[in-house]
């Protein structure tokens, strides 16, 4: 386990926050969402550099719109799925059962 | 152990400390100031007590060092005075557990001896904190004086090693007169200790209890889900040759799954030994790959089955795109914090909830098995702990041979310099009866270093950590989920080690409660040459030297030390723990609610008797045998029992 | 309406214990440990019990047989308690806030009791509690207008501190060796159970309103006792 972020330089804190919201775009948002947790307790700290604040402004921002982007497509698929017919049916995981 | 090659060819006497009075790492403090956990003690009280120089003590015999066990502990903490260490590396290594009970002790004694003749023995402590707080507006300050007691040459060369590798911080000061400890003030420094042991012992239950309550929660609750009409519950594997049926009679019954308990039980042992082999062989790589894999598993397979059952019970429609995109996140993050970097909540959130995916695995393994499985186990575990040849206990001796960390999954609590302090107290108690226990260790160290292992039921404290300054429990993840709804679960081992810092890692022993010096990586590099003793030795100094100077800059010393500090619970005791309670839980709520009461105490009874007696104990065992009878007797007593009060109201 | 029964049934039940623990207990490690132990030694004596419940089989349906041994059991198991944490108590003082309180005791006494009542309820209601999941509704016998879960439901909730306070008034008992207070405790114990038989009674009507009356004018009498108690020992200490 890595030790606590509070103890790491600021060149470490930098390629941290680099690497996370770079792997971000391999359609993991939820990095980004680490990211921004991750670096969160030490946003304030003086000796970091504000590239890393850059990185974690744009991991929030980039993981709310693909967040938006899929509960955009969530709602859609919830209420056009019926009128798909076959397709709908297709792309459902579970087909929800009558009580 | 900060001495074992020292000791192991200058005799029995040990390492006596070469230098006296270690400079007060008051690095320490500046070290960890920005940490969370120091939130408990205002940072005046702490720099109050930051632990002044040590003070040579002649009749440091009747107590080990704090940091390593080792006898002669001949230095003590000036500003408490209650803790002994024989040099000043292990003061240092010591100090970011002891500062807090530093504080209190302090406190402590203030209190009670303010009648007594404190002033005059104080006097000396009032200048170690005044001193130290001057020591850290000019941490440079030059040396005063050295005085140095050789009593070998291994001592000498270890006073050389601290020559070369001491900063001007750390060079030794001038020695200060030894206090006269009345009776009084003995009992009382006794009493602190006993008291810091208690509190250590009782914060590690405390903060232990928190997790695997929740994953016994989370396993139930997935159960519970399973059970409400899913298609998709985790089923037998292929390879359990019996299949239970309801038709079955009870011999056949027993018979069939001590079999499938067999099979599984073959599998672990045989995933072992690949690890052994694997880990003699060197091949980290493999390994951390391994448990890569199959942590992907675990969360990309389990979690898309736990999934499938949710959605089919919440009767959620949901597309495959939603699905596959969440899968693969929630697998990705995960594999990334428990594997490299991440906050240290959410590396305890996903082992919990892998744990909780595995035993839910393993509820479709069929009734008879589940039990058969779990009894087998705890017999296992007793041999493998007992046994001296255990593939575990070779794991572990190969790991110290190679200075070689295998590779484990581990909960670790966030509590990394946490109340941590050593049971002194039942040294103290019969100090004569551990002085004898550590010769026989270190008679047992001449002859064969390398078997010196913590949990073969010896006094791991007298050849360990004497602090017990985390409780880490290591587990041989070896989860091997199998890919038929994944009942396979191969070699893991569940551990409730008390394991200090960095020593954690390199136990895997399974179904241990341990306890181990806290210094144990150095006990690692320290087995075989000296020359690695020496690197060590210079990694920690320079380590304090850079914290002084605020650099962040830490070494790997650090970096071990920061993780071992805390508390660490092996998967295996959150794995079989949640199992047997899932299985109560596909039964009746009452019996979920009796074994889980029957764990949890299971669990605490464990880490008391860890307390009282001070050595090896196998973890699981009493927890998984009150589960079992308590599950039994629940289910056919107490439910009848109840299902005949509860309609009628009457309440007992 | 099942979830809204469910609901409002736990938070009676378990509302006024639960919040005692999160509030009390749960910051304090070694009251949650404490907690948990008596929670076992409870769940012993009612494993106990159960075990001569499964075994007297002449007797199982007839309730007044049963709870006389299942009150003494639970009595017998406090007494165990007392002696466990009387001896563990020079430890549980050195780790506690302040090591010289007089009033340690009576925290430990509180501790053990909540667990002790935790776990009744627990046992003792959770069944009741998951059935009320279920669409279907019971009522009580003796008081057809309300649903069962709902007086099961308030005795529990009861019970709970009324194990809290007889904790308490047992361990001053047993520390200063006063019999009329054990005595009050195991009477005011088979005093209510005896009354939860009303619940169920067909022949007098608004039983479970006398029943939880009475629970209640029970406990508030404990309460007072445990409050005079705390009361002596603040005047004793200071």
């Amino acid at each position: 386990m890595a030790k606590p972020i509070e103890k790491m330089g600021p060149e470490e804190i930098l390629t941290i926050s680099k690497k996370l919201f770079y792997g971000g775009f391999g359609l993991l948002p939820f990095l980004w969402v680490y990211n921004v947790l991750y670096i969160w307790p030490v946003r304030n700290r003086s000796d970091l550099s504000p590239q890393v604040r850059h990185y974690v402004l744009m991991s929030g921002i980039m993981s709310t719109l693909l967040f938006v982007v899929f509960s955009v497509w969530f709602g859609i698929f919830v209420n056009q799925r019926l009128s798909w017919g076959a397709t709908g049916d297709a792309l459902t995981v579970v087909l929800v059962k009558g009580v | 152990m900060s001495s074992p090659a020292p000791r192991g060819a200058a005799g029995p006497s040990g390492l006596p400390s070469s230098t006296s009075s270690p400079s007060p790492p008051a690095a320490r403090d500046n070290a960890t100031a920005a940490t969370p956990q120091r939130a408990n003690a205002p940072p005046g009280q702490t720099a109050n007590a930051d632990e002044g120089p040590g003070q040579d003590m002649d009749d440091g015999e009747d107590q080990p060092c704090q940091s390593c066990g080792a006898f002669p502990a001949r230095f003590q903490c000036s500003a408490c005075q209650s803790v002994r260490y024989c040099s000043q590396e292990c003061q240092a290594s010591d100090w970011r557990i002891h500062y807090r009970e530093c504080a209190e002790i302090v406190a402590a004694l203030k209190e009670e001896q303010q009648d007594s003749e404190a002033g005059r023995v104080q006097s000396g402590e009032g200048v170690g904190l005044d001193r130290d707080s001057n020591l850290r507006a000019s941490p440079r300050r030059p040396s005063e004086g050295s005085r140095t007691i050789t009593n070998g040459p291994l001592d000498e060369e270890a006073e050389n090693v601290r020559a070369t590798a001491n900063r001007p911080r750390r060079r030794p000061r001038e020695p200060r007169r030894r206090p006269q400890l009345t009776p009084e003030q003995r009992a009382a420094y006794e009493e602190a200790e006993r008291i810091a042991d208690m509190k250590f012992y009782m914060l590690q239950i405390y903060k232990i209890i928190k997790p695997v309550v929740v994953c016994i929660v989370l396993s139930i609750v997935w159960v519970k889900i399973s059970l409400g009409g899913s298609d998709y519950r985790p089923t037998q594997s292929s390879y359990t040759v019996f299949k239970e049926t309801p038709t079955s009679t009870v011999s056949q019954n027993i018979l069939g799954s001590l079999a499938n308990a067999g099979i599984i039980i073959g599998q672990i042992v045989i995933v072992t030994i690949i690890i052994v082999v694997l880990f003699k062989r060197g091949h980290i790589k493999v390994l951390i790959g391994f448990f890569m894999v199959v942590v992907a598993m675990l969360l990309g397979f389990m979690g898309y089955i736990l999934l499938l059952n949710l959605i089919q019970v919440m009767r959620i429609p949901l597309d495959y795109v939603t699905m596959v995109f969440a899968l693969w996140n929630f697998s990705v993050v995960g594999l990334i914090s428990v594997f490299w970097k991440g906050p240290m909540w959410l590396q305890q959130v996903y082992l919990t909830v892998m744990s909780s995916l595995m035993a839910f695995s393993l509820t479709g393994l069929a009734e008879w098995t589940t039990w058969m499985l779990l009894a087998l186990l705890v017999v296992w575990d007793l041999i493998a702990v007992l046994c001296p040849f255990g593939p575990l206990k070779i794991l572990v001796e190969s790991s110290r041979n190679q200075n070689q960390e295998v590779p484990a999954l581990l909960y670790t609590v966030n509590a990394v310099w946490f109340m941590a302090s050593p049971p002194n107290a039942i040294l103290n108690r019969d100090a004569n009866a551990m002085k004898e226990a550590a010769d026989s260790e270190e008679l047992r160290l001449d002859e064969d270093i390398h078997n010196r292992s913590a949990f073969n039921g010896s006094y791991s404290r007298a050849i360990g950590r004497d602090g017990g300054a985390s409780i880490s429990s290591s587990r041989n993840s070896d989860l091997e989920p199998s890919f038929n709804m994944a009942d396979g679960m191969s070699g893991r081992s569940s551990t409730v080690a008390l394991v200090p810092g960095p020593g954690h890692a390199n136990m895997e022993d399974r179904d241990n409660i341990e306890m181990r010096e806290r210094s144990s990586p150095r006990d690692r590099h320290g087995d075989g040459a000296g020359g690695r003793h020496t690197s060590t030795r210079q990694g920690r100094s320079s380590e304090q030297g850079r914290s002084v100077d605020g650099d962040t800059q830490h070494g790997d010393e650090d970096d071990e030390d920061d993780d071992g500090g805390g508390l660490k619970l092996g998967l295996g005791d959150f794995v079989f723990y949640s199992v047997l309670i899932a299985r109560a839980a596909m039964f009746d709520w009452v019996t979920t609610i009796c074994c889980t009461v029957a764990v949890l105490t299971g669990m605490n009874a464990t880490i008391f008797l860890l307390a009282i007696y001070q050595k090896a104990l196998p973890a699981l065992p009493i927890s998984i045998c009150f589960g079992m009878l308590f599950y039994f007797a629940t289910r056919f007593a107490l439910v009848p029992f109840l299902a005949v009060l509860g309609p009628s109201q009457v309440f007992i | 309406m099942t979830l809204l029964t469910f609901f409002g049934c736990a938070l009676t039940a378990y509302g006024p214990s639960l919040a005692i623990f999160f509030g009390c207990i749960a910051p304090n490690a070694q009251l949650v440990i404490l907690m948990v132990s008596s929670a076992f030694f409870w769940l012993l004596s009612l494993l106990l019990a159960s075990a001569i419940w499964f075994m007297a089989k002449s007797s199982q349906q007839t309730f007044t047989s049963t709870i006389i041994y299942t009150v003494l059991l639970q009595e017998l198991f406090r007494w165990f308690l007392f002696h466990l944490i009387s001896r563990a108590e020079k430890g549980l003082n050195m780790v506690a806030h302040h090591p010289t309180s007089k009033f340690n005791r009576s925290g430990y006494a509180f501790a053990a009791g909540l667990g002790f009542g935790l776990m009744f309820g627990i046992i003792s209601f959770i069944t009741q509690l998951v059935q009320s999941l279920g669409p279907g509704v019971l009522m009580c016998a003796s008081c057809p207008s309300i649903s069962l879960y709902f007086i099961s439901a308030l005795t529990t909730s009861l019970l709970i501190l009324h194990h809290c306070a007889w904790m308490m008034i047992s361990f001053t008992g047993f520390t200063l060796r006063s019999y009329a207070r054990i005595l009050w405790v195991i009477l005011t114990h088979y005093g209510a159970s005896y009354l939860t038989l009303l619940n169920a009674s067909k022949t007098i009507s608004y039983g479970c309103a006398y029943s939880l009356a009475a629970n209640a004018a029970l406990l508030i009498a404990s309460v007072i006792i445990v409050v005079a108690d705390v009361r002596n020992l603040h005047y004793k200490s200071s």
